[in-house]
């Protein structure tokens, strides 16, 4: 079909395979994503505590910028699963949770707002290709200031450090892909269930980060008044701290939650937010 | 080159899209059921469809859209199954979908995208790698006549130009079957002329076959060669409306009323004037309170109906003559008994008589 032509034809053409159509939707919402001048400030800032880390760990091994500086070795911290836990992981958990509220609300309410699904679901589109889609956008970008920092930092203090740091610290860096990996895919699928269900983008984003506070707020309710873990199943952050000082071999404190019992929650958390995730995504809503 | 330079040089022949099963029907239901927990919406649906452009019609609730939905997959049916081009929509759904456009009769579109934006997605999404979806896209404007908003953002468009882009968008990538569920919906009369030249190009075109859902009796027929009615789930009725017109008897439409000298007042007109047709050797029905319809035998003429008027002491109103019209087959369908296997039967025979 030519435009001076201006009549009807079909198309023959090549065709894409039809495995790769969600990365379609992905590529769309990334690039609305980065539209937002906000957001790109945002994700370059994401990586000023990678920066800063790397700067240490930089100083630590290089005796010529120490002696400039006027450092002592003893001066800088020790690059350790401790380093890791309060360098990397508190700031980039934070950080990714507060990416994942930016943008995991914005990927789907808006498709549901302008009832938008029949258009996908009515294409060479099923519904886990359309959660995959959204799904790979949160993956991706919290992976890329988690995982890929995190993984940087330890290759290079390996590097630096050389086979002795890696004989005793070897577990860091599977600890730091295991442990994101948890966090983001958790979080991600968790924003992308508020996302189907809030159909206004700043509720949702209010509705994701209230729900994960109130919840940390009634379990430490319930830990400081029975004095016993089970208050921690419902507190996000508590799991996590048990899942990464499990991973990391950090001191375990007496009286936590096990760490078995903080996998299968997070599990059964994952589980549900994906539940309901697929209950809200059907071309048309059903009213009884 | 364009796309369409380069499907006719042969170019990129080495397609990976799906294709249809040669020679078989554009539709097949068998058996097809669907119900919403204890409602029954679609009941045993059968019947082989084969138009180039299928008219769906009927009353609301008659189960129009949610036959096009399941055919598209959007639900399960409870019972039976369907094929579209040949391919079953429970086990290749992907693959039909690829093969089908679809018009949604809502507001259906992607927040904060312009227009070309959107339908280039909606491409590259049926399969289309994106510099062809680009390049469609453009083309897809330009044949529907937004070519110069196609870089406004979909929200600022007016219902009409929805209608357009929600049109742009089903019809993209080319697809072999194009399900058009409302499509003149709140259309002022320029833009429904402008929709319905579409959608007959586009059937014209002999690229794609097309299902229009609507409750327009006068759209489809303007642009449907063969119609389904549907009624309370089943199908009412499933004709070539070519075949229907060339097969229907000429009538007369006729509206009696008692003359100021009658004196049989406490009958009424139609039924007086009816028996007198009939004895006169006419076949009479009584459309209405008001009108009837007669089929006069070759032996009488229009100025016996007049007589036979006088003698009974009635005035002719109205007198002329009619084919039955789409709105008379809808009509006879709604008064008919909810068919079950009749309809179908009726159906298949009607394709079978419509291939023939």
């Amino acid at each position: 079909m030519s435009v001076y032509d201006r009549t009807y034809h079909g198309y023959k053409g090549p065709s894409t395979p039809t495995w790769s159509r969600f990365t379609v939707l992905s590529r769309y919402a990334l690039q609305e994503v980065f539209r937002s001048r906000l957001f790109v400030a945002y994700f370059v800032a994401c990586f000023l505590p990678t920066l800063v880390s790397t700067v240490i760990i930089y100083l630590r091994y290089n005796v010529e910028a120490m002696s400039l500086l006027q450092l002592d070795a003893l001066d800088i911290v020790t690059i350790d699963s401790t380093f890791f836990y309060y360098g990397v992981v508190v700031p980039h958990t934070f950080l990714s949770l507060v990416l994942v509220m930016l943008v995991g609300p914005a990927l789907i309410s808006p498709d549901l707002r302008n009832a938008a699904l029949p258009l996908y679901l009515s294409r060479p589109v099923n519904k886990t290709d359309y959660v995959l889609g959204k799904l790979t956008v949160l993956l991706g970008l919290a992976a890329a200031i988690t995982i890929v920092p995190s993984l940087f930092l330890f290759f290079l203090q390996s590097a630096l450090a050389g086979g002795e740091w890696i004989q005793e610290h070897g577990r860091i860096g599977p600890a730091m892909l295991i442990g994101f990996s948890v966090w983001i895919v958790v979080l991600s699928i968790y924003a992308l269930a508020v996302s189907a269900w809030v159909k206004w983008k700043p509720f949702a984003r209010i509705l994701f980060l209230g729900s994960i506070l109130v919840t940390a707020a009634v379990g430490n309710v319930f830990k400081a008044l029975y004095g016993a873990w089970w208050g921690s199943i419902i507190v996000l952050n508590d799991l996590m701290i048990r899942i990464w000082n499990q991973l990391l071999g950090r001191e375990i404190q007496a009286g936590v939650v096990p760490w078995m019992v903080a996998w299968i929650c997070l599990g059964l958390f994952a589980a549900f937010s994906l539940f309901m995730l697929y209950r809200r995504i059907r071309a048309f809503e059903v009213i009884s | 080159m364009t796309i369409a330079a380069r499907e006719a040089s042969g170019q990129d022949s080495n397609t990976q899209r799906p294709r249809p099963v040669a020679d078989a029907p554009v539709i097949e239901l068998d058996g097809l059921s669907m119900s919403f927990g204890s409602h029954q919406v679609l009941q045993s649906l059968s019947g082989s469809f084969n138009g180039r452009c299928i008219g769906l019609l009927g009353p609301n609730g008659a189960g129009k859209t949610t036959l096009l939905h399941t055919l598209l997959g959007f639900y399960a049916p409870t019972a039976g199954t369907a094929s579209i081009l040949g391919r079953d929509i429970g086990r290749e759904g992907k693959a039909i979908r690829e093969l089908i456009g679809y018009m949604p009769e809502r507001d259906a579109f992607i927040a904060g995208m312009s227009g070309v934006r959107f339908v280039r997605l909606m491409a590259e999404l049926s399969g289309l790698p994106s510099k062809q979806a680009l390049e469609r896209a453009h083309e897809v404007f330009f044949y529907v006549g937004l070519g110069e908003a196609r870089y406004r953002k979909l929200e600022s468009y007016s219902l009409g130009m929805k209608q357009l882009a929600k049109l742009a968008q089903a019809i993209v990538h080319g697809p072999r079957l194009l399900f058009l569920d409302e499509p003149t919906n709140g259309l002022d009369p320029p833009a429904r002329v402008r929709m319905l030249r579409l959608i007959r190009e586009i059937r014209d075109s002999g690229s794609a076959n097309l299902v229009v859902s609507s409750h327009l009796l006068r759209d489809v027929e303007e642009c449907c060669d063969e119609v389904l009615i549907l009624k309370d789930g089943h199908i009412a009725n499933y004709c070539n409306l070519e075949e229907e017109r060339k097969t229907n008897r000429k009538f007369l439409e006729i509206e009696v009323r008692h003359s100021v000298s009658s004196d049989r007042r406490s009958e009424s007109a139609q039924d007086i004037f009816s028996a007198a047709l009939r004895t006169r050797g006419c076949e009479v029905a009584i459309q209405n309170r008001r009108r009837m319809k007669a089929v006069l035998p070759e032996t009488v003429e229009i100025a016996d109906l007049y007589v036979a008027a006088q003698d009974e002491h009635l005035q002719i109103r109205k007198l002329d003559y009619k084919r039955d019209s789409l709105e008379d087959i809808f009509l006879k369908a709604m008064d008919d008994e909810p068919p079950s296997s009749r309809a179908a039967n009726g159906a298949a025979a009607n394709t079978a008589e419509g291939q023939a």
